[in-house]
């Protein structure tokens, strides 16, 4: 069964951030943080694996998906959001922020209350199904949201934030137990 | 038919090292993926099997991979899913998948593969 979310960073003064990055995010940028995500977290190795798992996961969704858009030219471009790891004695929270279409917001917390309402093995089951299912072209097989759900072994948490009539910003965070 | 080898490299970190051995049939997949466009890595990879089964010739597939994202595990899947026909239409084919037993998740993720692929995948750990 999955444990419920904790509240994101923001809400508490306990929480220590352990690296943060707001930008766009091409696979080079992405590769380097990776990097240091491992090491800031090398006390906790089973949290380290987990959460080195889950930032690909969701910084590729942002490199995918985000509604902004970073363009050096035709070939060179990428999605722009912001992620950050934070901690506290028992857990490291892993978020990513970007901007969606306002339709997209309602569709993705929808999508997410429903990985949510399902246990682990269903999710799996899910997960399978969905793998199966996808083109696997161009933008994957669309199931990076219940791989870290299942990894995390938590709720996924889920925050839409109107900006304006077009768009929302969008913050997905998920919790780890360190040990 | 030549060997299929491609280097991985500090700058590309994200690509797997393959080799793929025309003369022994023993073809791996070594190291961490998560290039974006993952299918443009994939389809020489799936192209190559395609030329080789169709010689009959026997299958040895290593898999040792220590991180791949959502992306490449539905690239990966065509791969067994290729392996899978060939099989049942006679083909000799063995997988190995490595892993790292003290990764948490590794072995329900190749408990998926299998489930999906309906291939005996054989779990080995990293020495």
């Amino acid at each position: 069964m999955k444990k419920k979310a904790r509240p994101l960073p923001s809400m508490s003064r306990k929480f220590k951030n352990v690296i943060a990055y707001e930008g766009p995010f091409f696979i080079h940028i992405l590769t380097v943080f990776s990097k240091y995500v491992k090491i800031l977290t090398r006390d906790y190795p089973d949290a380290s694996k987990k959460i080195y798992k889950i930032f690909f996961e969701l910084t590729q969704n942002i490199t995918y998906y985000s509604a902004e858009i970073n363009e050096i030219n035709q070939d060179n471009r990428t999605g722009v959001g912001k992620f950050s790891l934070d901690e506290d004695e028992k857990y490291y929270y892993f978020s990513t922020t970007n901007r969606v279409l306002k339709e997209h917001g309602e569709i993705l917390k929808n999508r997410c209350n429903y990985i949510n309402s399902l246990d682990s093995n269903n999710l799996r089951e899910l997960k399978r199904e969905q793998r199966i299912l996808s083109q696997g072209e161009k933008l994957g097989a669309h199931i990076g949201l219940m791989q870290a759900a299942l990894i995390s072994n938590f709720a996924l948490k889920v925050e839409i934030r109107k900006i304006n009539r077009e768009y929302s910003m969008y913050t997905l965070m998920v919790t780890l137990d360190k040990i | 038919m030549e060997n299929l080898i491609i280097h991985t490299s500090p700058e590309t970190p994200y690509f797997p090292r393959v080799n793929f051995n025309y003369e022994t049939g023993v073809c791996e997949i070594i190291g961490e993926s998560f290039m974006e466009e993952t299918y443009k890595f994939y389809a020489p990879l799936m192209a190559w099997l395609e030329q080789y089964i169709a010689e009959n010739k026997k299958v040895v597939f290593n898999i040792k991979l220590t991180y791949f994202n959502t992306s490449s595990s539905r690239s990966i899947l065509d791969i067994l899913d290729l392996l899978r026909e060939y099989s049942e239409k006679g083909g000799d084919v063995e997988v190995f998948w490595y892993y790292d037993p003290n990764d948490p998740d590794m072995e329900d993720e190749v408990e998926d593969f299998r489930i999906e692929s309906g291939l005996d995948l054989k779990l080995k750990t990293f020495k």
